[in-house]
């Protein structure tokens, strides 16, 4: 597959923090319509490979490819207009605002001009939308206007999920997406995951389970003391190749 | 439950509603006893007088909400009501007394512009900068004057201060204007908005893309602007501007934030909250005035106001997770 055709291409990405080298000679593509299941062990790097990716933080080499043109994102927000949207790991919630705020922080809506000068947000329009997007897609909270501050677990990733799912377009990048849910709440979002590609956006979902790697991931790359060992077809490989792939016993052949 | 019944019960659970309805009680029970006693509380002389009093307070309070809310905390409030008191009589002096007005504000918004330097740019903590700010502003003022009062101003300059507009003294549309435009912003727009995700979670909101550094310049921009606004209040009130600090001045913002709901803390407050928390302030130091008690009672009064306000807070969390409250809440809604 040529470059033109990747959505995203990372080449050789370079980060340290001070003396400590979080990633080194990292590669990565991803294909429209695919989802590409990312692992390694802890510290591995794949928090920090997703962060340069959704603009977070700047890589220190290397070159980051959208649709094959070279971007330089400087913020998250600068990634906003490529479609793409994210999960983080720390979620990324505010505890003191409610439901429907959190859902469009960051992408508020505005009354018409003039009064979008001034910043004035349009609450009715963002809380209507928040309402059905969260009935869309399932979300358990009893009200859109609930704080978070009170919400459980499960509650709350669901509504950063529900964020990214509403406004990556093209693209959403998931750091863990279950590592907080039980069974059921996990394979819901599974299910949106599928959901997701089957509407021919693409996703990038870091993940520790194997299990859900191999249920819905079309590739697999593993990340192992900050390089990109491999990546591979989910089709054409084993839990035991992917394993050995995290653990340094894997072989190229 | 119907929708319409849960909806204000959410509402009641949030401390900025329980706060301001608590502090608005308070205000009308001690009125009220007031009141009964004195038998001059609710006149028209009376009201008047209070927000005479608490005026450059209550301006002050509005905009260092809002910077409590995103978290920081500005201190030097009561520094750049000296300096600007004093910008705008010696600019008085020489020019027309509107565009001294207009200058001297501005002064106001440059120093809230050189803290958010320094707390953005440099990365002092807002404590810690501010404190710098309220003795720089206050050696500033004291070096254009020689610690020397303002005098030869227009008597228009005592206006502001004292002056009567339509049958009500001036200082009460102006803290009205003030009040709705604080609330406007803090409630309908963007950076009331942001201000609250920054300080709940700032590297949360630079996630999402929220601009940190903007939101966070914008609100000690508008807090140095309403302070130096307060600055010509205050000196006009006085008649001749003096460059002596006025912590008090400091500490009744502060109070009057923490009272009306704001958090420490950042992410939780709100303008009219605070505002509250300013005229309960006013209303205490009114009452002991009315009733003849002495006035070193009114720092005792700010003191205990504070303690029981914080107390009452703290209180009601611990009382909400006993087991109490989780008896009465099962009775209330059978699952
Ligand atoms: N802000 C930072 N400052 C210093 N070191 C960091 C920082 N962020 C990450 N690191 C280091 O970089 C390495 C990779 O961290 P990263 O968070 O990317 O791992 P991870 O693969 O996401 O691990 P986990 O599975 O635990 O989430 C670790 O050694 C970590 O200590
Ligand atoms: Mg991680």
């Amino acid at each position: 597959m040529t470059s033109e055709e990747l959505i995203l291409e990372v080449r050789s990405i370079q980060k340290n923090f001070g003396g400590v080298v979080a990633l080194s000679n990292c590669n990565f593509s991803l294909r429209p319509n695919e989802v590409h299941a990312i692992v390694g062990d802890n510290g591995a790097g794949k928090s920090t490979l997703l962060k340069i990716i959704a603009g977070a933080l700047q890589p220190d080499g290397g070159e980051l490819l959208v649709d094959g043109q070279v971007v330089s994102f400087t913020s998250p927000k600068a990634t906003r207009e490529y479609g793409i949207a994210t999960v983080w790991q720390e979620l990324a919630l505010i505890d003191h605002l409610d439901a429907t705020a959190n859902l469009f922080l960051g992408r508020e809506l505005y009354r018409p001009f003039p009064l979008s000068l001034l910043g004035v947000l349009d609450k009715r329009a963002m809380r209507s939308q928040a309402s059905e997007q969260i009935r869309r897609l399932k979300v358990n909270v009893k009200s859109v206007d609930q704080q978070l501050l009170g919400m459980s677990g499960g509650q709350r990733q669901a509504i950063a999920i529900a964020r990214a799912l509403t406004f990556g377009s093209r693209m959403i990048i998931m750091d863990e997406p279950t590592a907080a849910l039980g069974v059921r709440e996990s394979a819901a979002v599974l299910e949106s995951v599928r959901e997701v590609r089957r509407a021919g956006r693409a996703v990038i979902m870091i993940s520790h389970n194997l299990q859900d790697v191999f249920a819905v991931a079309d590739r697999v790359t593993a990340l192992r003391l900050g390089r990109t060992v491999a990546t591979v077809e989910v089709a054409e490989t084993t839990a035991e190749e992917v394993v050995s792939m995290m653990t340094g016993a894997y072989v190229t052949n | 439950m119907t929708p319409a019944r849960s909806l204000v019960w959410l509402r009641l659970q949030k401390r900025e509603v329980q706060r301001p309805l608590i502090n608005a009680a308070a205000l009308f029970i001690i009125g009220g006893v007031v009141q009964v006693i004195t038998g001059k509380f609710y006149t028209v002389g009376n009201i008047e007088n209070i927000f005479v009093e608490i005026a450059v307070v209550a301006v002050i309070v509005c905009a260092e909400s809002l910077v409590m809310v995103a978290g920081a905390i500005d201190v030097s409030v009561s520094g750049v009501v000296v300096l600007t008191g004093i910008v705008s009589g010696l600019l008085a002096q020489h020019m027309a007394l509107w565009l001294a007005f207009v200058l001297a504000t501005l002064t106001g918004a440059f120093c809230g512009l050189v803290t958010s330097f320094l707390v953005l740019g440099v990365g002092i903590t807002s404590l810690i900068a501010t404190i710098g700010m309220l003795y720089v502003t206050e050696g500033v003022a004291n070096l254009l004057t020689n610690g020397l009062p303002v005098v030869n101003l227009p008597s228009s300059y005592a206006t502001v201060g004292s002056g009567r507009i339509g049958g009500v003294p001036w200082a009460m549309p102006m803290v009205f204007f003030v009040l709705i435009v604080f609330v406007a912003i803090q409630r309908y727009t963007i950076l009331g908005r942001n201000a609250i995700a920054v300080g709940s979670n700032s590297n949360g909101a630079f996630l999402n893309g929220v601009n940190v550094r903007r939101t966070m310049t914008l609100c000690f921009v508008l807090c140095g602007t309403a302070a130096g606004w307060a600055g010509i209040v205050y000196a006009s009130r006085i008649g001749n501007p003096e460059s002596t600090l006025d912590n008090d001045l400091l500490f009744q913002v502060i109070v009057a934030c923490v009272v009306g709901g704001t958090s420490l803390l950042g992410g939780q407050g709100t303008v009219f909250g605070a505002f509250l928390g300013a005229m309960l302030i006013a209303t205490i130091n009114n009452a002991l005035d009315l009733l003849g008690i002495n006035l070193f009672w009114q720092d005792i009064s700010l003191g205990a106001l504070l303690v029981i306000a914080v107390g009452l807070d703290t209180g009601l969390r611990n009382f909400r997770h006993s087991p109490l409250w989780k008896m009465f809440r099962s009775v209330r809604q059978p699952r």
